[in-house]
């Protein structure tokens, strides 16, 4: 994709502000560095609070089902849904919190979503396949009204 | 489910009317249609056997022991007395591992044979969610226990790091509903296991004569009489035998095939004879056309077309739970015991089944050494009611006992016999919990 912004075609050299001595004013320089003994250092961004940006996107609501999932007292974890695990910690009586029912039922309307999709699917493919084409990723219904349009889509996707 | 119309027997002088119970099946926790697996391993049915059992001898403990703090195995502090409770699991220097079998070359037969495991060099350890801990003292008899009871220990942490055990508490006999009173008349369960059909060894005329003489076509009027009183019959495992030159990976013919089915067709035929006349259920065992790992689902009705026509043929979970006339019956076609008898030592079959029974667990031994499904959300081998009648098929001889448990609750333990080895069935009295056994 072109794009208007012309230095990134260039290997831009870095500022040398940034490896001055400016980074003694910041927070120690961490003991996980990967950067330990190079002349390069990370940008400022990644190690303003002392760590390594070690985070995929999830967010604190994945957090507190992570923790969840690593208390001992509800049983192993692998092998088993979170609600499911949820519902038995409930039905042992080890009182789980009601947050993590919360944020794992809140996921539910989605899937009644695609449910939906795909029983009118399976509904209307049965007379109609020439007429539609379904997006498998989505159970999605694409009108291709033209025979050659459907030639193009099949042989896209 | 109602017991079938009374059967008529003949008698010359009159017709003798077969005795009929109130039969219930309780098997529902053992089929395993509704569950899916999902990937998991047996730590999930650990999990819920410790959750349940724990819970339960906590409810005990404020009884046995009130004084004493309750710990976690890592919150064990030395010289402290405390009552711990946990998983047994119980090291053995001669267990098979199955590292071994890759060691070795591979061949038909299995590279152990079945015998006793047990050493004197075994020790046990103490094991919940938090850590485990090696248990030492003369109390514990590691011969005597297995991996996967849970119990409570009293007892105290040594220099050393080990649990000295002072005393133990099982979770004991559940609670009994009371025999139902007397009725009068005498009602009679019949009980066999073993049959072997196919074997090269099974007699086809020791069964014959046993279904000739429960259907009444044996003995005189007195002899009918008898017969007439029993209202159901179990069979307990290994039916039939299939030969074992045929089962080893390669293509059939259809000479072999049909060689293969034989022994199914010819049980078959052997529990019409029963079916029609009297109730009958059948429950598979280790040699049967069922699943391995138990709970062992119910044979399939496709294999008997012509007994499973009646409505009294019942084919059954193993293991099996029912009630008659409010009677509850527990038993299993003998691999719990078997497995016991392995990794164990006692004086006599009963004893297995005896500890069982206090230890509040079918198959303890399950998952470790004894096949199961990794139940995620329960443990169906956790016994929750007391069963008036428990047994046991395909064992060496018959044995049969009356224990006691704590709390006036009363147990018959039968040892089912193979009939392939000595030609007796037993019989089970219903009202006054009388075992004996009849050699045909």
């Amino acid at each position: 994709m072109a794009s208007s912004d012309m230095k990134g075609f260039f290997r831009q050299k870095k500022k040398l502000g940034i490896s001055k001595p400016k980074s003694s004013k910041k927070s120690p320089k961490p003991k996980h560095s990967a950067s330990c003994g190079s002349h390069l250092v990370q940008p400022p961004a990644l190690v303003s609070h002392g760590s390594l940006d070690l985070q995929d996107e999830y967010d604190d609501k994945e957090e507190v089902l992570r923790q969840f999932d690593m208390n001992m007292a509800y049983g192993p974890c692998l092998g088993m849904s979170r609600l499911d695990r949820w519902e038995r910690a409930n039905a042992l009586g080890l009182h789980p919190p009601k947050e993590v029912e919360n944020l794992l039922r809140a996921g539910k309307p989605l899937i009644l979503l695609y449910v939906l999709g795909w029983v009118v699917n399976a509904i209307m493919s049965g007379g109609v396949k020439d007429r539609f084409r379904t997006c498998s990723a989505l159970h999605i219904f694409v009108p291709t009204p033209c025979a050659a349009d459907a030639l193009l889509c099949h042989s896209v996707g | 489910m109602a017991a079938a119309a009374p059967m008529e027997v003949d008698s010359g002088n009159g017709v003798v009317q077969r005795k009929q119970s109130i039969y219930k099946s309780m098997d529902e926790s053992f089929e395993i249609q509704k569950e899916m697996y999902r990937g998991q391993q047996y730590s999930q049915i650990y999990f819920a056997r410790l959750h349940l059992m724990r819970t339960l001898l906590y409810s005990l403990l404020p009884t046995w022991k009130p004084h004493l703090p309750i710990c976690t195995v890592l919150g064990l502090e030395e010289g402290k007395e405390c009552i711990i409770v946990g998983t047994l699991y119980k090291h053995m220097k001669l267990k098979p591992s199955i590292l071994d079998e890759y060691s070795k070359e591979r061949s038909a037969s299995p590279l152990v044979k079945a015998h006793n495991f047990v050493h004197s060099d075994d020790y046990l350890v103490l094991e919940d969610e938090s850590g485990r801990v090696k248990l030492r003292g003369s109390l514990l008899l590691p011969s005597v226990y297995v991996t996967g009871i849970v119990v409570a220990l009293h007892g105290k942490e040594t220099g050393a790091g080990d649990f000295m055990v002072e005393d133990i508490l099982e979770a004991g006999l559940p609670h009994q509903i009371e025999l139902p009173l007397n009725s009068g008349e005498d009602k009679y369960v019949a009980f066999v296991s073993g049959l072997s059909v196919g074997s090269s060894s099974a007699n086809p005329l020791h069964f014959q004569l046993f279904v000739d003489h429960i259907t009444g076509h044996l003995g005189d009027e007195k002899e009918q009489g008898i017969a007439a009183q029993i209202v159901q019959v179990v069979v307990a495992g290994n039916s039939v035998e299939f030969p074992r030159g045929l089962l080893n990976g390669q293509n059939l013919g259809s000479k072999d095939q049909s060689r293969l089915s034989e022994p199914i067709k010819e049980l078959d035929i052997l529990l019409t004879q029963i079916a029609a006349g009297i109730p009958l259920d059948i429950m598979p065992g280790t040699g049967d056309p069922a699943n391995f790992s138990l709970p062992q689902q119910p044979l399939h009705k496709c294999l008997f077309p012509g007994s499973a026509a009646y409505n009294t043929f019942r084919s059954c979970t193993n293991p099996h739970s029912f009630e008659l006339d409010n009677v509850r019956f527990l038993g299993t076609s003998g691999q719990n015991i078997e497995d016991l008898a392995k990794y164990s030592d006692a004086k006599s079959k009963l004893e297995f089944m005896e500890r069982t029974l206090r230890w509040r667990h079918l198959a303890p031994t399950a998952p470790n050494t004894l096949g199961c499904y990794p139940f995620t959300d329960r443990d169906p081998f956790f016994i929750e009611k007391c069963p008036h009648v428990y047994f046991v098929g395909n064992q060496e001889k018959y044995e049969s006992s009356l224990i006691k448990g704590s709390d006036g609750q009363v147990v018959r333990l039968i040892c089912i016999p193979r009939l392939l080895k000595q030609e007796l069935l037993s019989w089970d009295d219903l009202n006054r919990l009388r075992a004996n056994s009849n050699a045909n």
